[in-house]
């Protein structure tokens, strides 16, 4: 009696079965290349400008200067001289005001080097809000007098732009994801409520889901944004404005989960019909389970551009966040229009960050998408 | 089929009954309104009888009314296709809205049809081509597209336009013709501004459309009916576009229509307002923040109306060209 | 057996795919022949091959899929002037979109699929699908009548949208679908599984050619139906002298409709004999296992029911020497895992694959 089977194959199996779900999403997430980009293009927006963005940045986002409206200075190696530096600079700017017209202009002025330095001693500030330090990533040297590199140039206070993009981009991002932890809880619950209990309570809550999408979005937006106080403090309006958006947005993500919870629950219903022993049952809600949480990370990812987008539209028409808070709407208020454009066009350098950071989303999770979709691939 | 057209257009009517309502009531929403906006511009400019003049207006307008009565009043009227006036303007809404209902109307069916003659092929093209070099160019193009709202392409290419070409594209007409009377000189001059927003307008529309013909297309192409055409010795082509093009499309025509006819309104606001467009849109968004209550409202319903009216065509749409549908 | 020229030539095809993984050999070296006329079988469990083979007869087999070896050799009878003359065209050799082959596909070898409730393009009518075959396949003939009272057939000119639809009727009416002449517009959707299959066959046989490839068209149907539509095939063969090659797993269903068998296991054909001489005296251990498995009613059973031991070997990680070893009865340590069999003829027109009946 034959015995030698090909030890190969019943060993692959057993390894098959006893992976879990998650790493097979995981084995199936790596082998994109795209997906990893994005992933770790959006880490590394949340710890810059989430976590570290005192650090990152060369200075606070409320420190104004003398240099309004100043353009971008480039960190050079080379001098007018030729002569090779192994540390990067950038030359200082002089301010000349046209009399005549009024204007201001900046011209480089070459008698003034300022290397740049890392880990240099600044401004202090607390690291996530606990730890009390003073060290930058790069900047001027402290003791340098008057000093200075925008490397992306100024706005019209004087503060340095490439600062305001991180601290900017802090309050963007988590809109983002705050916004849509929010949506997800408010949709998320009345999709399932919805599901599950069927009948009325389904159709009174599909017919409000209705009613809110088709009302157009930019007045529901400009309607309650506009309600918000003018005399109420930034922080609380950045709140309330993430609460008007999952509100506006809900709607989208509430039929989702409707749909999956309709789903899982008809799938239950085959198995109790199909009376399945427990033991089955347990591997099957070690399936489902997963599988819902998955569709749900998927749509949360995807809906994150899509709710920095709204918060960048509602902060350009100026009823989003409100100064001195910024984001990258409200940098975008500065610099988007025709004025701005023509005369200080780095003002508009915000642009490039939210579409890396909306790309880089958009491939995150169209990769979790493909990892975690059962009957995708070849 | 006649009872579930009277069904919807019942219940569009319930709907609209009472979008306009809650319109009324979030444009009211912010304090003061639109009078008391003016009388701060107007009191900052000196003028002495501002408040007089204000006194006026309220009462013209019926801005002391209870609210209920100044919804009904612009409630019934509305019905007889008197929408009121705009507060800025000093003339009927109809007017306003009208005068740009045309332009809009025009950029609308540009941008529409660029983008599916450009989204269609391109779609189709990269299912049949998958994970090609093409395909993976277009795939990339689709998510900057995806991630770029018009607003914020518009800002780019002004700032290609303005800076890099120093050229003046704002507008859909050159100085000369912006209100010159109606020539074929004025027709070839808007058609030459005219693709400019058109594109930037249908870039974002474009990516997603690629995305889910192209999605539609390849799930569509596995199914054994293609399979079985192939069989019966029918072209590629046939069976690409004859087959499985035909069954695919369909999802989309939903989309077309419950996108295409809200755009009129909203028209993509944002973009037009920063390219300085006559159509509806800024004009719109204009009054929703000055509180220009009728005209904000109006543009409000039409919004509404024009949103149930494409979802309907797009769903008989559907029914018309999937057969599997039509007997539910 | 059939005594019938030749028509389609398969020798020695050998199929790959290629995928993320490695390399999967579908089909291995397979080598028969169907005669004008006559119903061969191939039988064997799913991924065995069968049905990547009828597709590579077609030029049909799926990306990522290649023919890498071998050639399918095809005889086309050609009838002017009252001769006949053999066109033979390789059809390995042919374009997978070209002319060529696109006049086979459905004009002279034609194929119906397992699924019926998904072969049919959902928005065409079952009359519009006779239609566009008919149009692209067949031709009128212009008859003109001589002096001597002869039909001489000058011309051929394509079918009139009325004629198509008269075709598409008579079609309907010959699968024995009721009322054809309402039956021509309806959609897919309106159908049952077992009315599709025949519209399929239908299709099919419009345009009259010379052999049918079913691929499993009954597994997805009921009992009764499935009996229906074979019995629709083999009175359809009898009046059109057509062949089929007929496709399955279900060893009864071939029994009834196959002259000659083919025996399939992991891509290549093990054993190859008529109906007969496979079910009454098989040799290829494999054969002797499938029809063991087969549960005899009436039988006292207390034995369980037969199946063959072990499972079907990664595609992967192959078993050396013959394929099959690992699960064989008669396995024979030192010969069977070392030497690949070779196809070796064991009977007048029986031929196996298998170390038992080679001398090594």
């Amino acid at each position: 009696m034959a015995t030698n089977e090909t030890s190969a194959a019943p060993e692959a199996k057993k390894n098959q079965v006893s992976q879990s779900y998650w790493s097979l999403v995981w084995w199936k997430f790596k082998k994109n290349r795209l997906a990893i980009i994005g992933g770790i293009v959006v880490l590394l927006f949340y710890v810059c400008c989430g976590l570290l963005a005192e650090f990152v940045a060369p200075y606070g986002v409320h420190t104004e200067s003398v240099f309004l409206e100043a353009p971008p200075q480039w960190p050079r190696f080379r001098d007018v001289e030729g002569k090779w530096h192994l540390r990067p600079f950038v030359y200082g700017l002089e301010q000349q005001i046209d009399t005549a017209t009024r204007q201001r202009s900046y011209v480089v002025d070459t008698t003034r080097c300022y290397p740049i330095h890392f880990f240099v001693k600044a401004e202090s500030y607390r690291l996530l809000g606990l730890i009390k330090w003073d060290r930058h990533l790069f900047g001027v040297h402290p003791d340098q007098e008057g000093a200075h590199v925008y490397l992306l140039g100024t706005d019209r206070l004087g503060k340095d732009q490439l600062s305001r993009l991180f601290y900017g981009g802090r309050i963007s991002l988590l809109i983002g994801l705050t916004g849509v932890i929010m949506t997800l809880l408010f949709g998320a619950t009345l999709g399932a409520i919805s599901g599950y209990y069927g009948g009325a309570v389904d159709m009174s809550v599909q017919r409000a889901t209705e009613f809110l999408g088709a009302f157009p979005d930019i007045p529901l937006f400009m309607a309650l944004a506009s309600v918000i106080p003018a005399t109420v403090s930034p922080l609380i309006v950045y709140f309330l404005l993430t609460i008007i958006l999952a509100f506006v947005r809900w709607g989208g993500l509430a039929r989702q989960v409707r749909g999956l919870v309709l789903s899982l629950r008809e799938r239950e219903y085959v198995l109790a019909a199909q009376s399945f022993g427990a033991s089955d049952r347990r591997i099957l809600f070690q399936h489902l389970i997963p599988g819902a949480i998955s569709h749900i990370i998927v749509i949360a990812t995807l809906a994150i551009p899509g709710m920095i987008l709204s918060e960048t539209a509602l902060s350009w028409l100026g009823l989003g966040i409100r100064p001195p808070m910024t984001s990258w709407g409200v940098m975008l208020q500065e610099g988007g229009n025709i004025r701005a454009i023509r005369y200080t066009p780095w003002l508009l350098i915000p642009i490039l960050f939210i579409m890396f950071a909306v790309l880089a989303f958009n491939m995150l999770g169209d990769g979790l998408r493909d990892a975690t979709d059962p009957y995708g691939g070849q | 089929m006649l009872s579930y057209l009277v069904r919807r257009l019942g219940y569009a009517l319930i709907m609209i009954v009472l979008v306009s309502f809650v319109s009324f009531v979030i444009i009211q929403l912010p304090p003061g309104d639109y009078l008391t906006h003016k009388l701060a511009d107007l009191q900052a400019r000196g003028d002495r009888s501002a408040q007089d003049r204000i006194q006026e207006y309220r009462a013209r307008y019926g801005l002391d009314e209870p609210f209920m009565s100044q919804y009904w009043n612009w409630a019934s009227h509305f019905i007889t296709g008197d929408f009121g006036e705009s507060f800025k303007y000093e003339r009927p809404v109809a007017d306003m809205l009208g005068q740009r209902l045309m332009m809009t109307v025009v950029l609308t069916i540009a941008t529409l049809a660029m983008t599916w003659i450009i989204a269609i092929p391109i779609g189709v093209y990269s299912a049949t081509h998958q994970y090609s070099l093409g395909d993976q160019i277009f795939t990339t193009i689709s998510f900057i597209g995806l991630g770029t709202p018009s607003f914020v392409l518009a800002l780019v290419v002004l700032f290609i336009a303005v800076v890099i070409l120093d050229q003046d594209v704002v507008g859909l007409f050159s100085r000369e013709y912006r209100d010159a009377a109606w020539s074929l000189d004025k027709v070839v001059d808007l058609l030459k501004h005219l693709w400019v927003p058109a594109i930037i307008g249908a870039f974002t529309g474009t990516a997603g459309l690629i995305r889910i013909m192209r999605g539609n297309l390849l799930d569509t192409m596995g199914q054994p009916f293609v399979e079985a055409a192939r069989a019966r010795g029918l072209k590629n082509r046939t069976v690409i576009w004859k087959h499985a093009v035909r069954i695919a499309i369909n999802p989309l025509i939903v989309i077309l229509g419950s996108e295409a006819l809200p755009t009129i309104i909203g028209g993509n606001a944002l973009m037009a307002i920063v390219l300085n467009l006559p159509t509806t849109g800024p004009m719109w968004v204009e009054a929703l923040q000055q509180q220009d209550m009728y005209m904000a409202g109006t543009g409000i319903v039409f919004f509404t109306l024009f949103l149930l009216i494409g979802n309907l065509f797009a769903d008989l749409a559907l029914a018309w060209l999937d057969p599997r549908i039509r007997l539910e | 057996m059939s005594e019938n020229p030749v028509l389609v030539e398969v020798k020695n095809l050998k199929v790959q795919f290629d995928v993320r993984d490695g390399i999967v050999r579908a089909v291995d070296g397979a080598t028969f022949e169907i005669k004008r006329g006559q119903t061969m079988g191939i039988i064997g469990e799913s991924g065995c091959g069968k049905s990547v083979t009828a597709r590579a007869i077609l030029q049909m087999v799926p990306r990522p899929g290649k023919i890498v070896d071998g050639e399918v050799i095809y005889h086309r009878l050609i009838r002017s002037n009252g001769s006949e003359t053999i066109d033979v065209v390789n059809i390995t050799r042919l374009d997978p979109d070209g002319r060529e082959i696109r006049r086979i596909r459905g004009g002279e070898i034609g194929m119906i699929f397992q699924e019926p409730m998904s072969s049919l393009t959902p928005v065409y009518t079952a009359g519009s699908h006779i239609r566009e075959a008919v149009s692209l396949h067949r031709l009128m003939p212009i008859r003109k009548v001589e002096t001597q009272m002869v039909e001489a057939i000058r011309a051929h000119r394509e079918v009139t949208k009325e004629e198509a639809r008269e075709i598409a009727i008579e079609m309907l009416h010959k699968v024995g679908l009721p009322k054809p002449e309402q039956r021509v517009d309806s959609y897919p959707h309106q159908l049952s599984g077992g009315q599709r299959q025949r519209v399929m066959i239908a299709i099919a046989l419009s345009c009259e050619p010379a052999m049918l490839i079913a691929d499993e068209p009954t597994t997805a149907l009921d009992v009764s139906i499935e009996a229906q539509i074979l019995d629709i095939m083999r009175d359809l063969q009898e009046t059109v002298d057509m062949a089929i090659m007929f496709i399955t797993h279900n060893l009864g269903v071939i029994a009834e409709m196959a002259e000659e068998i083919c025996v399939m296991y992991m891509g290549k054909v093990v054993e190859r004999a008529s109906a007969v001489e496979v079910f009454y005296e098989p040799k290829h251990p494999y054969t002797r296992d499938l029809l063991k498995s087969i549960p005899h009613v009436g039988k006292k059973t207390e034995a369980r029911l037969a199946s063959i031991k072990g499972m079907v070997p990664d595609p992967f990680n192959l078993p050396s020497g013959c394929v099959f070893h690992p699960r064989c009865l008669e396995y024979m340590p030192g010969k069977c895992d070392r030497i690949v069999p070779k196809w070796t003829q064991v009977g007048e027109n029986h031929w196996v694959r298998c170390l038992l009946y080679e001398e090594v």
